[in-house]
């Protein structure tokens, strides 16, 4: 289990990669029109964790396993969904909602050296790790209307 | 792991143990067991802050943290403490949203805490 380096903060990721690739980053540039526009977002638990997720952009999740580039997938864990006027609260999912996205690409983490050291007995251990990880593109949210909606004053 | 290995990742080090084997070697061989170290502690630190953020977003609506949570357990909401302190920096309606639930859950969170006073402020200005 030591071995298995988990990368905690799905930001701190999706930051580096950014500043690796630009052909990706030119991508990302175009998308945040769309959120804008409809402002919608929902939280939705993939394989144990939860991320927030806006239609157009991509997040980088656990390798989903069995799924191809381009596939589309159906996540139906929806806990929140959130537009302009209302917050749909699920409790603890919101029921009939899903969120569709696209698998982009099936990578592998940044590497990690998980460098093991005892001192005075001479063990040492140097292993590199890299984590599977799969590419999603949110394409839409869908299905939470009808859901009991709290709606915000203000 | 070779020289080469230890003098790249030795790169930006103080002092002699950026350009000496010896010590490179030893201060890197250092350096990566702290960072093994750290990935571990780095999961506690960024739970202590995500709690520290969703404390703040909560007393400005006159809920303090542990009475939140106790709300939202009651009312089987699982979103984690992660989300939770993104959605008080990020999306406050929806937050506010979730402290309105929390607190007809759970009702001795009325005036448990009292947003904190300005009048101190509002005598000098």
């Amino acid at each position: 289990m030591n071995d298995v380096e988990i990368v905690m903060e799905m930001r701190q990721v999706e930051s580096v990669r950014k500043t690796k690739e630009p052909k990706r980053d030119e991508e990302v540039v175009e998308t945040p029109s769309s959120p804008k526009r409809e402002q919608l977002f929902g939280v939705v638990m993939i394989g144990g964790r939860q991320y927030i997720v806006i239609p157009g952009r991509y997040i980088y999740t656990q390798r989903l396993k069995g799924a191809n580039v381009n596939d589309k997938i159906v996540l139906n864990k929806v806990l929140l969904v959130g537009t302009k006027t209302t917050t749909y609260i699920g409790k603890p999912v919101v029921t009939n909602a899903a969120v569709h996205a696209v698998v982009e690409e099936q990578g592998l983490n940044d590497k990690v050296v998980v460098f093991k050291y005892k001192k005075k007995k001479n063990y040492r251990r140097n292993i590199g790790h890299r984590q599977p990880n799969t590419r999603i593109r949110i394409t839409g949210i869908t299905g939470y209307q009808d859901y009991p909606a709290v709606t915000l004053e203000s | 792991m070779n020289k080469d290995k230890i003098f790249k990742l030795a790169k930006g080090f103080r002092g002699r143990a950026k350009n000496c084997i010896r010590i490179a070697r030893e201060r890197v061989e250092k350096a990566l067991q702290y960072s093994y170290r750290d990935r571990r502690t780095k999961k506690r630190d960024m739970r202590s802050l995500w709690i520290q953020r969703i404390n703040a977003g909560t007393r400005i609506h006159g809920v303090n943290y542990g009475n939140f949570m106790h709300g939202l357990m009651k009312e089987n909401i699982q979103l984690n403490r992660k989300v939770l302190s993104e959605l008080s920096m990020h999306e406050p309606y929806s937050f506010k949203a979730l402290v309105d639930i929390s607190r007809t859950a759970f009702p001795g969170n009325k005036n448990v805490v009292h947003a904190p006073k300005k009048e101190g402020l509002s005598m000098l200005v």
